[in-house]
């Protein structure tokens, strides 16, 4: 099986490697696109796969790294400070969110971040003064390495992939230290892993402050790659499709998450590509629908193939 | 103050009804059903459809009721039979995958644009002190306290129901009594989804029916029935009601712009006083 | 499983790549000319994408039927971006480079068009808007490869202040939907309101989702305000009109020209008899005087459209169709299939009578339209009647 895997990863490292090379403009920048998504679904997976926490704020937590990064860079910062800045901002919800609701048992988190996703898209919405409000913000600098202006789809194909590399990496080293053996032994069982010693309440809100940086850093990259974001793109849908990123790749290995967002977004463009050029233009309201009707069903096939869900499949099979 | 509260009353009735719905799912299956909403939607996009063919508005209405029973059975047996058991991510996911499909299905088969439904009744609005309802308002009310008595009725004096509860305290046990978990399973289903239809048919006059009015709906009554304790259904009532009255209010007093963050900040400040929900029993480690 | 899942994400990559790479050619089938249409099909704002695509497709039929372009047929390379701006972006893309359309209309509204503008910049193909938002054409230095059919928002909010103004009406309130369109219409009409002498007494904002706005409303009526401006899409403007009436709202409501066609007028019904708006002459289009230059262009686009879709077209829709005219005017004026001649005949239009008004662009005005191209209907009787005056 790790063999398996190891050669897929390869496969795919190489191929990303070779895109850039091929100056097509469209697949570089939809590769961007997934490797911001990758990386908000990596911090995602681990939340999910090492401590057992469903975050349905994944995506509010993108939005607030973007719109952090966009203020502050639109109030005179430098670009590079203001993503960091923007990460401390997410550290510190996360950790003031994370902090009472970690230590309920049961679906709390859960809930939680529901609420936390609808209200900060309503405060973004809202502080329209400050953040452009539905209308969107644009008016920020872009981000430069020394007089070096950073645009087009290569520098950011590079830049985003990175992340998603030091990401991955992290992941992986995270889950194979004590830290990922005792959040592995709180997602089997809290009340075992807790009297072995283990603390339940800080290791799961370390995993979700991780995880919150990621997306946060996955939004300041999205903030200066397109130039202009709106609240839209940061709402409930988003971080549901975070979620399914995650779980259709894998959430128990740390590549999991970002063969699970290559697979969602390629095949997504594929089917609007195949839709646009099958049919012709007068019937493209109704395949619009159909491909939302065949997106439903099939994230209800994939999911009853694995019933039990991927880290249950997966022991079945290492059980064998 | 009076026109917030009445005004709030009466929304809130809509999201009790779709409340409940979830309640039962859950209850007998363990299941949440993000695509509770999606329900709604079916019965009030069919009412529209057939009303606008000329059909009569009673056997409209129970044609959408009845169609909405029905996807709610489609969506067991297609969808979520087997999926009790799996963990709550993939659970989430399937039910938000049957939303899905729904929603594409809807605008594929009606379209975009808004569809109308006349009014059970025509009238003028009824006027109370201060405040003033809308005719359609009063039938709201009106039919969430006969349906409500109806369910109580089923759950304690049908042996229908008494299945139905007693699948939903034990599956085990009940299992042993001879009651089939998965016709239970199919039944509240039905039952959630026929709740959700009648929400949708009703509301439909007031709001429009649009094939993504179901998202909106679904959230407000799962809020709701988290408020009231996800395990009681007189909670989901309760929890609607409160939940319709605190937007309603809120946006009467503070800038209405925030008025869905009211709700949600409601719900998180309860849940810290009393994880459980208002009326839930102590919660289950699912 | 999970492996099999990964094999499959790394196939996925490679067939995107290949797919990519395999571009279609340059020119179409025959020799046709592409052009790319990146619309809300799906989502919260497909109550206008729909109808704005069925808009694009008529005329394009109708251009084809009368000889195309010097014998090139219009291909429309429709895609949808799902109300998404990121999906916008990626639709933009995938339409400059992969299909080699000549030009893109798009995105239906403002927060879907703002992302493509930085790209349609740099790609130097000319991008036409359905947007209402001013900063989808301003600053005009920053715009040259950007135009946009519908009215710029600052201009319908003076038409109201200035129908209000002439109706002797000092204090107003403001109800807008919590979204981008309502939000550039409070901006727009917050600023233009002072000039005409008009006060903003109350403020008002609610959800597209919401079923009720009564709290918002008794609110305004406590702040007794002459008239109440009213800036939102469907349903919600048939909310707003049906609960004022319930409320027995004193106030003369006077709506943006977004408040819709059948979706208002049928929910309202006599809840919304006298209201107001301010509009294209689309919904009017029978009552013009017979020396309206518009009037028999929109006289058969009323009835054709009635015939292929069975339903009257709203003033939102006929952006869509004003996009696809500019731009086979400036295709037949010398563009032809070249992006970089369309974008000077586009800033070349001049008194092109078409749906939404008699378009003039300049290289200063990528918008066209002026405020003599809007008229006010007062609503009674299950219509819209034409204003005399504005």
């Amino acid at each position: 099986m790790a063999t398996v895997r190891n050669a897929c990863s390869a496969i795919a490292v190489a191929l990303l490697i070779a895109v850039p090379f091929l100056h097509n403009g469209y697949l570089t920048g939809l590769l961007v696109v997934v490797a911001i998504d990758a990386l908000a679904a990596t911090g995602l997976g681990l939340l999910v796969g090492a401590a057992g926490e469903v975050s349905l704020a994944q995506a509010a937590f993108m939005g607030i790294g973007a719109y952090a990064t966009a203020l502050l860079a639109g109030h005179g910062w430098n670009a590079w400070l203001a993503i960091i800045g923007a990460g401390a901002v997410v550290v510190a919800l996360a950790a003031v969110v994370g902090y009472p609701t970690l230590r309920l048992r049961g679906h709390y988190l859960t809930l939680a971040t529901l609420g936390l996703g609808i209200i900060v898209f309503v405060a973004l919405n809202e502080a329209s003064p400050l953040t452009g409000g539905p209308s969107g913000y644009g008016d920020y600098p872009s981000l430069r390495i020394g007089a070096l202006r950073l645009s087009g789809d290569v520098p950011f194909y590079v830049l985003a992939w990175l992340c998603v590399a030091l990401a991955v990496i992290g992941g992986a080293a995270l889950r194979a230290s004590w830290r990922g053996r005792a959040l592995r032994a709180i997602s089997a069982s809290e009340v075992a892993a807790a009297s072995v010693g283990v603390s339940v309440r800080a290791r799961k809100l370390e995993a979700f402050v991780l995880s919150a940086v990621a997306a946060s850093l996955a939004g300041s990259i999205y903030a200066f790659y397109v130039g202009f974001i709106s609240p839209t793109s940061f709402g409930f849908e988003q971080s549901v499709f975070l979620l399914v990123m995650v779980v259709l790749g894998g959430a128990e290995t740390a590549t999991g998450p970002v063969f699970g967002s290559l697979l969602f977004v390629i095949a997504n463009e594929v089917l609007q590509a195949l839709g646009s050029h099958l049919f012709p233009s007068t019937a493209q309201s109704a395949v619009a629908a159909l491909q939302i009707v065949a997106f439903g069903i099939v994230l209800i096939v994939v999911m009853r193939l694995l019933p039990r869900g991927v880290a249950g499949a997966w022991l079945e099979k290492v059980a064998r | 103050m009076e026109q917030f509260l009445l005004s709030g009353l009466a929304i809130g009735a809509i999201y009790a009804l779709v409340a409940v719905g979830f309640v039962v799912i859950h209850n007998v299956t363990g299941i949440i059903n993000f695509a509770q909403g999606e329900f709604a939607m079916c019965g009030a996009m069919t009412a529209a459809a057939l009303a606008a063919a000329a059909v009569p508005l009673p056997l409209a209405l129970l044609a959408g009721v009845a169609l909405s029973a029905l996807v709610g059975l489609v969506t067991w047996y297609a969808a979520l039979r087997g999926a009790a058991n799996s963990s709550l991510v993939v659970q989430i996911i399937i039910t938000i995958g049957a939303s899905i499909a729904l929603r594409g299905i809807a605008l594929l088969v009606f379209g975009s644009s808004p569809k109308s439904v006349p009014a059970f009744s025509q009238g003028s609005a009824l006027t109370l002190g201060a405040a003033t309802l809308a005719p359609q308002q009063l039938w709201v009310l009106g039919i969430v306290i006969v349906l409500m008595a109806l369910l109580w009725l089923l759950f304690e004096r049908t042996r229908l129901g008494g299945a139905l509860l007693a699948a939903a305290m034990d599956r085990q046990a009940a299992r042993l009594m001879g009651i089939d978990p998965l016709a239970m399973g199919a039944f509240s289903f039905v039952l959630a989804a026929a709740l959700a239809g009648i929400a949708g048919v009703t509301v439909a006059p007031i709001t429009l029916a649009t094939y993504n009015m179901g998202l909106a709906l679904g959230l407000k009554g799962f809020v709701a029935a988290i408020l009231g304790g996800i395990s009681s259904v007189p909670g989901a009532v309760i929890g609607g009601l409160l939940l319709g009255i605190v937007e309603s209010v809120g946006s009467g007093l503070l800038p209405s712009g925030s008025k869905d963050a009211i709700a949600f900040v409601v719900l998180i400040a309860v849940l810290f006083a009393r994880p459980e929900g208002l009326f839930g029993h102590r919660a289950q480690r699912v | 499983m999970p492996h099999m899942l990964q094999r499959a994400a790394v196939v996925a990559l490679s067939l995107a790549i290949g797919g990519a790479s395999l571009a279609a050619p340059a020119a179409g089938a025959g020799g046709a000319i592409k052009v790319g249409v990146d619309l809300e099909l799906s989502g919260p704002a497909s109550v206008w994408g729909t109808p704005q695509l069925r808009s694009i497709q008529m005329v394009a039929d109708d251009v084809n039927q009368h000889g195309g372009i010097d014998g090139k047929k219009i291909e429309l390379v429709v895609l949808d971006n799902k109300s998404d701006p990121t999906q916008s972006l990626t639709n933009a893309k995938q339409l400059v480079e992969q299909d080699h359309v000549s030009a893109v209309i798009g995105g239906g509204t403002s927060p879907t068009t703002m992302p493509l503008l930085k790209y349609m910049e740099s790609a130097k193909v000319p991008l036409i808007s359905d947007g209402a938002a001013n900063p989808i054409v301003t600053p005009v230095e920053e715009r040259h490869w950007v135009f946009k059919t519908p009215h710029n928002d600052s201009v319908i909010a003076e038409a109201v202040a200035r129908f209000l103004a002439r109706k002797k009406l000092q204090s107003v309130g403001f109800i807008s939907v919590n979204n981008a369109y309502g939000d550039s219409g409070l901006r727009q009409f917050s600023a233009t309101a002072p000039r005409y002498g008009l006060k903003i007494v109350d403020q008002e904002k609610f959800e597209a989702t919401d079923s009720d706005v009564t709290a918002q409303l008794t609110k305004i009526r406590d702040a007794k305000p002459q008239a109440l401006v009213v800036w939102a899409i469907p349903p919600g403007t048939s909310i707003v009109a049906k609960d004022a009436a319930q409320l027995s709202l004193p106030q003369t409501l006077v709506f943006s020209q977004g408040a819709g066609g059948n979706a208002f007028t049928e929910l309202a019904q006599k809840a919304a008899n006298g209201v107001y708006i301010v509009t294209t002459k689309i919904p009017v289009a029978s009552q013009l005087p017979a020396n309206d230059p518009q009037k028999k262009l929109l006289a058969g686009y009323v009835k054709e459209y009635d015939s292929r879709y069975h339903e009257d077209p709203d003033a939102i829709a006929a952006f869509g169709g004003d996009a696809m005219r500019l731009l086979a005017t400036a295709m037949k004026n010398g563009g032809g299939d070249d992006p970089s001649k369309i974008r000077d005949q586009l800033e070349k239009i001049h008194n092109l009578v078409s749906l939404s008004g008699i378009y003039n662009v300049t290289p200063e005005d990528h918008q066209g339209l002026s405020i003599n191209d809007l008229v006010i209907a007062q609503f009674r009787d299950g219509k819209w009647n034409l204003v005399a005056g504005k």
